[in-house]
């Protein structure tokens, strides 16, 4: 019986924000900057996290991180968050990972936090991929459709403009970024709390 | 020839220097052959190869025609279906490729072969079978210790992308506890590939020539799906409210299947047995999973006995070391394959001074969406997630590129 099986697996949702996993965190991260990056991702001797496509061709020593997330305009209400999320050119990867926020290991709704079929609804956009010509005017009406007060998160490499001719901020303003190739589901429930207003752990 | 693969199928079709380089591939023996000519071969699956899905757009004219997707239809991603419809019953289908555009692949072409290699794994959503297919095309070879780590890879990435695929069925027919069942597993074998690879989906892993691994003592997180899949499948099976909505949904004959050179999964489920692996010497021995119904309960009882195979042959691979290295890569034209969970990917490459000049992919997806829309045309709209699920194919798989220097 599927009610018997259920119970015997136990409780297997993390408990984050009060506490993290090491193998919930996304497992990629460079711990320094390498000398040079194929793909433009190591500025003035600075690594710049927005552009990396953490492949390991700079063989530098890797590490998993928490913080993966820069929010600069967050909102201010303290209650349930509504999301819409819209790929406008992923290779498929992020939204496989944004569909596993509302499985047993995340639990995203735990948060108060839920994805909603129509921008209408939303309170944040949540944008993934290199924008296509034929997805902009699709990501443009999106935000217009958009209740006040709303906000616009980006997560990847490629929606920061890493390998893609364009950016999501190039057709839309952005208020968040969230990095990773893909980003892992952790660092994307910590970017969505962030954008709420409710990062304090 | 073999008579139950039918032959040559038409695996994929680009356009260079105004010319059409047709690949024809035999899944009977694995014979490829490329032939280039001024016009276009009159094969029925030739438009899809190409993108254009007009050719299979034959609508009524009784019902109206709706753009499903590509933003709020519940697809999920970018990617688009034209229906034609009276409110209930799908009279007519096809799906747009465009939606995804190009993307990365443009940035390949001028690339030197191990950076091309990184910016494939990210066009497809399936990184490893795209880093093998690749990596076939333009290395000189492989050590044996190489063969058993992409064995090894290959499989961990069908067994998460079919537990992703029945979760999202048993989530169509709102079987909760199941789907949570199913995505527990799902993410159990990402974070085993996480720490296996460094990336849950095991880019960075498949090396030109090579490989590269973390952890391999990782692989033994999958002894608890060992032991929890069977009683799952015994019981997802035997839930008659959830087989009855893939009962009959979506089919597809024998004869379409080899009418529009469909591959993987939606050949498997049809009893056409098209799958790389039975003659790919990564494998020995392979036998290709089948069903002959051809509805979606064919496919999803294929990808079920898929994920025993998939955890037994992780189980029989032994991997001593993390990493491999095989010095070269070849110049020239060449092509590579590999079975990914969906279907296979195949990849055309020109190499010339070690760089990608030119390249063409075709992903299983691009092929198999057409089957789908074959299979669900005279079915209802809430058969669609059905139909759709059970092929376990993306639109960024289908939306991939061609070009380079000419």
């Amino acid at each position: 019986m599927w009610i018997v099986r259920g119970l015997k697996k136990g409780v297997i949702t993390g408990r984050y924000p009060e506490e993290v996993r090491e193998e919930e965190l996304p497992p990629y991260v460079p711990a320094e900057a390498p000398r040079k990056c194929p793909f433009g991702a190591v500025r003035k001797g600075r690594l710049d996290l927005s552009a990396c496509l953490y492949c390991g061709l700079c063989n530098v020593g890797f590490e998993r991180r928490t913080e993966m997330s820069r929010i600069e305009n967050p909102l201010t209400f303290r209650r349930s968050l509504h999301v819409f999320f819209l790929d406008v050119g992923t290779c498929h990867l992020c939204n496989r990972e944004v569909s596993l926020l509302t499985g047993p290991h995340y639990d995203i709704h735990r948060l108060g936090i839920f994805f909603v079929p129509t921008p209408k609804h939303a309170d944040v956009l949540l944008v993934a991929g290199c924008p296509t010509e034929e997805m902009v005017p699709v990501l443009r009406e999106a935000y217009e459709l958009m209740p006040e007060p709303k906000r616009v998160v980006v997560m990847g490499s490629c929606a920061q403009g890493a390998i893609c001719r364009s950016r999501v901020e190039d057709h839309v303003p952005v208020d968040g970024y969230i990095d990773g190739c893909p980003p892992s589901p952790i660092s994307v429930m910590d970017g969505l709390l962030k954008v709420a207003g409710r990062s304090e752990r | 020839m073999s008579a139950n693969t039918n032959g040559k199928t038409l695996a994929a079709l680009f356009r260079r220097g105004g010319e059409y380089v047709s690949v024809w591939l035999d899944y009977g023996n694995g014979k490829a052959e490329i032939t280039i000519e001024r016009e276009a071969p009159e094969r029925p699956i030739a438009g899809a190869l190409l993108g254009r899905t007009e050719p299979y757009w034959k609508p009524s004219g009784e019902g109206r025609v709706i753009r499903f997707g590509p933003a709020a239809s519940g697809l999920f991603q970018a990617g688009a279906f034209d229906i034609e419809t009276f409110g209930e019953k799908i009279l007519a289908i096809r799906p747009l490729y465009d939606y995804k555009g190009s993307r990365v692949l443009r940035s390949m072409v001028g690339r030197k072969v191990d950076e091309a290699l990184v910016l494939l794994e990210r066009a497809g959503g399936f990184p490893v079978t795209y880093a093998v297919a690749f990596a076939r095309a333009v290395e000189d070879g492989v050590s044996e210790e190489g063969v058993r780590v992409r064995r090894t890879l290959l499989e961990l990435e069908r067994l998460h992308n079919h537990l992703h695929s029945v979760r999202k069925l048993a989530g169509d027919a709102s079987q909760k506890v199941a789907t949570m069942q199913f995505a527990a597993m799902e993410e159990e074998v990402l974070r085993t590939m996480a720490e296996l690879t460094g990336h849950r989906y095991g880019a960075g892993a498949v090396r030109v020539g090579g490989f590269r691994l973390r952890d391999v003592s990782a692989l033994e997180r999958l002894g608890d799906i060992e032991r929890e899949f069977p009683g799952l499948e015994d019981e997802l099976e035997d839930s008659k409210t959830f087989l009855d909505r893939l009962h009959r949904t979506c089919t597809l004959s024998r004869d379409d299947v080899l009418e529009l050179d469909s591959v993987g999964l939606a050949a498997r489920g049809s009893g056409v047995p098209r799958d790389v692996r039975s003659f790919d010497p990564y494998y020995e021995g392979y036998r290709p999973v089948t069903e002959k119904e051809g509805d979606a309960l064919a496919r999803m009882l294929v990808m079920m006995d898929e994920i025993k195979h998939s955890l037994r042959i992780i189980s029989e691979t032994e991997i001593r070391s993390s990493e491999g290295r095989q010095d070269g890569s070849r110049e020239g034209l060449h092509m590579g394959v590999a079975e990914g969970p969906h279907g296979d990917v195949l990849v055309l490459v020109e190499v010339r001074d070690g760089r990608v000049r030119w390249i063409g992919v075709r992903g299983a997806s691009r092929v198999n969406y057409v089957a789908f829309c074959r299979g669900i045309t005279g079915n209802i709209f809430t058969d669609f997630p059905f139909g759709l699920h059970s092929f376990g194919m993306n639109f960024a798989d289908a939306g991939l590129w061609q070009g380079g220097e000419e």
